[in-house]
């Protein structure tokens, strides 16, 4: 294997392993630039991996388990979505129940799922691009949930930046009460927004149990989740950091789950310990100084509105 | 004519604690519902959640013995969550003090019998801390978030402990535990598996709460979680008060750990946490704050692990992972029923808008 090759495959890997942690994190990215912050991402990506594979076991098609996965990761969102915007209730303890919640189903309804094949989705190579040298084979010869990814980010990049509802969603994680005033409806769009997050963040868990590592076993996002969410930080909520953010994280998972079939002899646990230590880091300079004042948090993020209580 | 929530100045007792026990109804048919699902008689399988737990000697001391852990995490959550920080990461906390208690009996210095079980603990509660105070810096003075630092550091805690275990601490057998240790390492138990760390882990509720009533440290704590910028006005050593919150919360779950080594399992292996961790936050939140309450309500919560059991155990069809669900549904419904109480529901004539 030339040293050309084997870089070849450790991007292709990279970029395989960031896709569930890239649509997790545009997921969680739309729902805060709302204003609400959901910290349910790895509960809801472990319902919609178990989804994904369960319904593509069934009907034998993965294309309908990232759809029943998208469809019912976003009605779980509601659970989330609906007291945190209507009633005001703490996000930080209603995310942290779906995260509860999102680890018990699917541990609970995924046992007859252990150990069995996955209907998993094969590569579907773009025509034209997957023959471009070296970028070809790393970005453009995967299966569709990757090749969704990497058409979101411009869309939803676009979309926020340059649309009416994407700027007035924008609004409405920046400064509701005045979205409220010209008569926009605040809370819709934050339910909206949040329902959007828990599709996005079922599609990673399809693209996890369908694509990545095509099983199922409890606990299957192995904290992504919560790794999305510190990347949500990271990319100072900008979909394109996102998703060299995701770049580099897929990198270091794969890197851990990897190095032997690449021949390399290193401590297995040392590596997998790479992507949370990789997060801390990541954490410590996204934190600091005049980085955190340049990375704009939205206004109102995790704050709930109501035209009773204004604050 | 329209129906709406209106807010309501000052909730009573009574319309709170309707709303509580409301809300633990509505869990209770959710989880009736679930076991109907997994093929168990919901009643029965209902009945089995108390009686288990408390219904024999065995379930009983069971029940203690798991309370020990959970209320030493809650405590870790709960101490915390006065200086309005969020310790997710009790799970890792845990495992770490059980690393570094291990770390005394497999490689420390040769200790005098008398002195080892003591110094185990010291050495859990240390390392927990030390666990804790790596988020508590970067909070304090890297505007880190707490819950996702925390919460990274519990699967590099998690892994750690495995590493060891597969690998240096490995036991003579060739299985992923270490050894037994000593007797001397060994907690004196009260009656059957109920070792003394349920007395350790009481008395040190009773203290955490009298620290946090009656001293100047504990008023300050929570200045420091109500209102920072009050605490920085009136001389309130903020970062120092931040970090201790979480360093000592990170002690209490290392003690955890220690007390889970030297009071039940007698070794260290990679499955020692299983979730106590996590189910700790929900102790805390149940408790509401108060160090006392952390003590009933992570009672209730490890009777429900041990009638959870009993109940996977009869009816082979029901997940171990049930109970993880029943406890997510309390926490939202708590939550819910908790908001709820600060509303009534009025008519109001004319239009719904104001």
């Amino acid at each position: 294997m030339t040293c050309g090759s084997l870089l070849t495959l450790l991007l292709a890997a990279a970029v395989s392993a960031g896709t569930p942690i890239l649509l997790a994190g545009l997921g969680e990215l739309i729902a805060e630039k709302a204003g609400v912050l959901n910290l349910g991402v790895e509960g809801m990506m472990l319902v919609g991996a178990l989804t994904a594979f369960a319904v593509a076991a069934a009907t034998g098609s993965p294309w309908a388990g990232a759809t029943a996965a998208a469809v019912v990761t976003g009605v779980f969102a509601l659970l989330h979505a609906l007291p945190v915007v209507l009633l005001g209730v703490d996000p930080v303890v209603s995310g942290l129940a779906l995260v509860l919640l999102g680890s018990g189903l699917s541990a609970s309804f995924g046992r007859p799922f252990i150990g069995q094949p996955a209907t998993a989705f094969s590569d579907l190579p773009l025509p034209g691009l997957s023959g471009l040298p070296g970028i070809g084979p790393v970005l453009f010869t995967h299966d569709p949930l990757v090749t969704l990814g990497l058409l979101l980010v411009p869309g939803v990049a676009l979309w926020l930046r340059s649309t009416r509802p994407g700027l007035l969603l924008r609004i409405c994680g920046e400064n509701p009460q005045l979205a409220d005033a010209q008569g926009h409806p605040v809370l819709w769009y934050r339910i909206g927004a949040t329902v959007a997050g828990g599709v996005l963040a079922g599609l990673g868990g399809a693209a996890l149990s369908l694509a990545e590592t095509p099983s199922w076993v409890d606990g299957l996002a192995a904290g992504r989740g919560w790794i999305a969410l510190a990347l949500v930080v990271f990319a100072g909520w900008s979909p394109w950091r996102l998703l060299l953010g995701a770049w580099l994280f897929g990198g270091l998972v794969a890197v851990g789950f990897r190095a032997q079939a690449f021949g390399l002899d290193l401590p297995t646990y040392g590596l997998k310990l790479l992507p949370y230590l990789a997060t801390l880091l990541v954490l410590v300079f996204a934190s600091t100084g005049r980085l955190r004042r340049h990375l704009g948090a939205p206004a109102a993020l995790g704050r709930p509105y109501s035209r009773e209580r204004r604050e | 004519m329209s129906w709406r929530l209106e807010p309501r100045a000052e909730p009573g007792l009574l319309v709170e604690a309707g709303w509580l026990v409301l809300a633990v109804l509505v869990a209770v048919l959710a989880g009736a519902l679930l076991f109907a699902g997994a093929g168990a008689p919901p009643l029965a399988a209902l009945g089995l959640l108390v009686t288990e737990p408390f219904g024999s000697g065995y379930g009983l001391a069971e029940t203690l013995v798991r309370t020990v852990p959970l209320a030493c995490c809650g405590l870790a959550v709960a101490f915390a969550r006065q200086a309005n920080l969020w310790n997710i990461g009790a799970e890792g906390q845990l495992m770490i003090g059980a690393l570094g208690a291990s770390w005394l009996p497999l490689a420390g210095p040769p200790l005098p019998e008398a002195g080892q079980w003591p110094l185990l603990l010291l050495a859990g509660a240390l390392s927990g801390a030390c666990w804790g105070g790596i988020a508590a810096l970067l909070r304090a003075f890297r505007g880190v978030n707490e819950i996702l630092s925390t919460l990274m550091l519990n699967y590099v805690g998690i892994s750690l402990v495995e590493g060891l275990v597969h690998g240096p601490w490995k036991g003579a057998d060739g299985f992923p535990y270490t050894d037994f240790f000593g007797p001397g390492w060994r907690l004196p138990l009260l009656t059957g598996r109920v070792h003394a760390g349920l007395l350790g882990v009481i008395a040190l509720a009773v203290v955490l709460h009298l620290l946090l009533a009656r001293t100047r440290l504990g008023l300050e704590l929570r200045v420091v979680g109500a209102a920072p910028e009050t605490a920085r006005t009136s001389g309130i050593p903020v970062r120092t008060r931040l970090v201790l919150a979480l360093t000592l919360g990170g002690a209490f779950a290392g003690l955890a750990g220690a007390l889970e080594v030297a009071g039940v399992e007698g070794r260290l292996h990679g499955g020692l946490a299983q979730g106590v961790g996590y189910t700790a936050i929900l102790v805390a939140f149940l408790a509401r704050g108060n160090l006392l309450a952390v003590l009933p309500t992570a009672l209730a919560l490890a009777a429900l692990t041990v009638g959870g059991d009993g109940v996977q155990m009869a009816y082979p069809g029901v997940s171990a992972a049930t109970v993880l669900v029943f406890q997510g549904l309390l926490l939202l419904l708590v939550l819910l029923g908790g908001r709820l109480a600060g509303f009534r529901l009025r008519r109001s004539p004319g239009g719904g808008r104001p």
